[in-house]
C-alpha cells in the first residue's frame, strides 16, 4: 500500500508550480526533483540501490541525442530531425581521442543501430564508455522516435554513501496532473526496490531548481 | 529431474553472527566452506555431509575495510578483495595471507574473480576521480598487476567474471549499466575491449552462459546477450544476435529481489513474506513452476548468498540476519528413478538409501 496519495501529492505540486510560475518565475525551465531521504539503511553494508526509471513524460526536454546509424537508421533520424552519423562518418574520426571526446561532450546521449553497435569499440575505442555515454541499441524493428523518447524519459538514480538521493521527475512547464503522475510513478518504483519498502523511507520532498522544498512524505 | 515434484528442503543447522551480515559463501571443498562477513572476518566451516555446519576457524581483520568479494583458488586457498584497495591470497591451513595484491591507484576493490587456467586474479575497482576499471594479477608474479583497464567504465565495477574455458576472456559489469568483454592478452585497452553491452541499468552481476553473456541489474532486470565480433561489418540485423530480454523479473519469478544467478538456477527472495527459493534454469528457460522453497528463509532479512552442494543434496545460504544456514533435501525413499546413474560398487548401499540425487536441472 503506497504511503503517498494522489490527493496529497497534488497539493504540494500545486504549491510548487505556483511558486515557480507566480512567486518567483525564472528565465529558464526549472527542473522538478524528487528527493528521497532514506532510513534504516546501511550504506556500507546493504546492497546497492541503483537503477533507472522510465517516466511517461520527458522530465528534461532539452536533451540532445545523436544516432549512429546504418543507412536505414540515418534516414529515419534525419526524418525526425535528429542528428545522425553513419559508419563512414565515425570512421572519419580516425579514432582521434580529441575528436571523440568532443563528440561525447556535444550530446547528452547516443543511440546506435543494433547492427552497428558491436563495431563501436573498434570505431571509437572506449571513450564513450568512460564518458558514461555508451549508446543504447535500436533495431530496425524498433520505432526510432519511440526509442529516442524512451532514452530521454529514462532517469538514473543511485545511492552513494549518503542516505539521500535525488531524481529529476519533471519540469515546471508540465501541468499539475502530469507532474503528479511522474512523482507517483517514480516514488512507488523506488520504494518497491527498497528492502523494507516504506520502512526505509524517511522523507520524500519535491523541489524545483530554484524554489523551496515541499515535503510529500 | 523436476518432472513430477519439486524436491522439498528443510532447514538443518544454522550458525549465527547477528548483527553482522553474511556476504558470501564459497566451497573450498564439498565439506569446507568459507564465508566473508561484515565484521571484516572470514569464517571457515566444516560441513560434513549432512545438515551440519560448524565454524572451525575465524580470520579477523582480513581487510582494513569491507571485504567486497571472495573467490576460491584451490582447496586450501581463497582470494579476497578489500575496499582498502588490496586483494589478499589466504592459505586456510596456515590461517594467514600469503600474498598481498596491490595496484598503483589504490582504489577500493569491489569485486573479484579467479581463473585457474590463467592463474590470474581479476578485481573491479571503485570510481575514484575519473577512473573505474579492472586490475589483473598473475599469481606467479604477483608483485605488480599484469593489466589495468581503466577506460571502459564510468562508475563502480561491481562484478568481474572469467569465461569458463577461455582464460583470456573477461567480463566486467559496473553501476554505469555496461558490461565490457576483454581479451586480456592485449594490454592496450583500445584493442583489448572486444564488446560492450549496454544493459541500461546498474549491474549487480554478470557472467558467461557458455559464450553468451548474462546481466542482472540492481533493479532486477535480467537479459542474456550474444557474443559479437567488433570487426563484423554485416549490414543486416542477425536474428541470432538478438538478446533474450527478461526485463523486470520480480513479477514473473515471484520475488522481490534476486539473490544470485547460478549454474542451472536462479535464487530469489521476498522480504515481506520471508521467502527464499531456487528456481531451476535450463538454456534460457526459467522453470518457475518447479521452484524450490527454503521455508522461513532468513526471516524478513535479505539473503546475500546461496551455495548449492549437489553431491550431498544441500543448499547453504547466508543473510543479513547474520545466519549461515544449511538446507537438506528430504529423501524420496522407495521411488524408482532411472534417470540418474550409479557408479561403482556402492550400488547396493545406494539402492538401500534410495536418496534422489539433487540436480538443479
Amino acid at each position: 500500500m503506497s504511503k503517498i496519495t494522489v490527493a496529497g501529492v497534488r497539493g504540494s505540486v500545486s504549491e510548487l508550480l505556483d511558486y515557480s510560475e507566480n512567486t518567483k518565475k525564472r528565465n529558464f525551465l526549472e527542473t522538478v526533483e524528487l528527493q528521497v531521504g532514506l532510513k534504516n539503511y546501511d550504506t556500507q553494508r546493504d546492497k546497492r540501490f541503483s537503477g533507472t526509471v522510465k517516466l511517461p513524460q520527458v522530465p528534461r526536454p532539452n536533451m540532445t541525442i545523436c544516432v549512429f546509424g546504418d543507412a536505414h537508421d540515418v534516414d529515419r533520424a534525419k526524418h525526425i530531425g535528429v542528428d545522425a552519423m553513419s559508419v563512414d562518418d565515425l570512421k572519419k574520426l580516425n579514432k582521434n581521442k580529441k575528436l571523440i571526446k568532443k563528440l561525447a561532450k556535444k550530446y547528452n546521449a547516443f543511440i546506435a543501430s543494433e547492427v552497428l553497435i558491436k563495431q563501436v569499440p573498434r570505431l571509437l575505442g572506449p571513450q564513450l564508455s568512460k564518458a558514461g555515454k555508451f549508446p543504447t541499441p535500436v533495431s530496425h524493428a524498433d520505432d526510432l522516435y519511440g526509442k529516442i523518447t524512451e532514452v530521454k524519459s529514462t532517469i538514473k538514480f543511485q545511492l552513494k554513501k549518503v542516505l539521500c538521493l535525488a531524481v529529476a521527475v519533471g519540469n515546471v512547464g508540465m501541468d499539475e496532473d502530469q507532474l503528479v503522475t511522474q512523482i507517483m510513478i517514480a516514488s512507488n518504483f523506488l520504494v518497491s526496490l527498497l528492502k523494507k519498502h516504506w520502512q526505509n523511507v524517511g522523507s520524500l520532498v519535491i523541489k524545483s531548481s530554484m524554489g523551496p522544498s515541499f515535503r510529500i512524505y | 529431474m523436476f518432472s513430477n515434484k519439486s524436491p522439498k528442503f528443510t532447514r538443518g543447522k544454522s550458525v549465527g553472527y547477528s548483527p553482522e551480515y553474511v556476504y558470501t559463501l564459497h566451497a573450498l571443498t564439498p565439506s569446507r566452506l568459507v564465508s566473508s562477513l561484515s565484521d571484516r572476518s572470514l569464517r571457515i566451516f566444516d560441513t560434513g555431509s549432512g545438515a551440519n555446519i560448524t565454524e572451525i576457524t575465524k580470520l579477523s581483520n582480513v581487510h582494513n575495510s569491507n571485504t567486497s568479494g571472495v573467490s576460491i583458488v584451490d582447496n586450501n586457498t581463497a582470494v579476497t578483495a578489500g575496499e582498502d584497495g588490496v586483494a589478499k591470497v589466504w592459505d586456510v591451513r596456515q590461517n594467514k595471507a600469503t600474498t598481498e595484491l596491490s595496484h598503483s591507484a589504490n582504489s577500493p576493490l569491489l569485486s573479484i574473480a579467479y581463473s585457474k587456467l590463467a592463474n590470474t586474479v581479476a578485481a573491479g575497482t571503485e570510481l575514484v576521480g575519473q577512473d573505474a576499471g579492472v586490475v589483473l594479477w598473475d599469481l606467479r608474479n604477483p608483485r605488480k598487476p599484469v593489466r589495468e583497464y581503466i577506460d571502459s567504465h564510468n562508475d563502480d565495477v561491481t562484478c568481474v567474471a572469467f569465461h569458463p574455458t577461455n582464460p583470456h576472456s573477461l567480463l566486467s559489469g559496473a553501476t554505469d549499466g555496461l558490461v565490457t568483454r576483454y581479451n586480456t592478452t592485449i594490454s592496450d585497452e583500445d584493442d583489448a575491449v572486444m564488446q560492450v553491452v549496454n544493459h541500461g541499468a546498474s549491474i549487480h552481476c554478470t557472467g558467461f552462459f557458455g559464450n553468451d553473456i548474462y546481466a542482472l541489474s540492481h533493479m532486477e532486470t535480467f537479459s542474456i546477450y550474444r557474443p559479437t565480433d567488433k570487426d563484423d561489418e554485416a549490414e543486416e540485423d542477425n536474428p541470432e544476435n538478438q538478446p533474450t530480454v527478461f526485463g523486470d523479473v520480480r513479477e514473473p519469478w515471484g520475488c522481490e529481489y534476486v539473490v544470485d544467478i547460478g549454474k542451472g538456477y536462479v535464487a530469489v527472495g521476498s522480504n515481506s513474506d520471508a521467502k527464499l527459493s531456487m528456481i531451476p534454469m535450463k538454456g534460457e528457460k526459467v522453470f518457475v513452476q518447479h521452484r524450490i522453497e527454503l521455508p522461513g528463509a532468513h526471516g524478513e532479512e535479505v539473503v546475500r548468498c546461496l551455495l548449492v552442494d549437489e553431491r550431498n543434496s544441500r543448499i547453504f545460504t547466508g543473510g543479513e540476519d547474520g545466519n549461515v544456514s544449511v538446507w537438506q533435501m528430504e529423501g524420496h525413499l522407495g521411488e524408482a528413478d532411472s534417470e540418474w546413474s550409479e557408479v561403482g560398487n556402492d550400488r547396493q548401499k545406494r539402492k538401500k538409501q534410495r536418496e534422489k540425487r539433487f540436480k538443479p536441472y
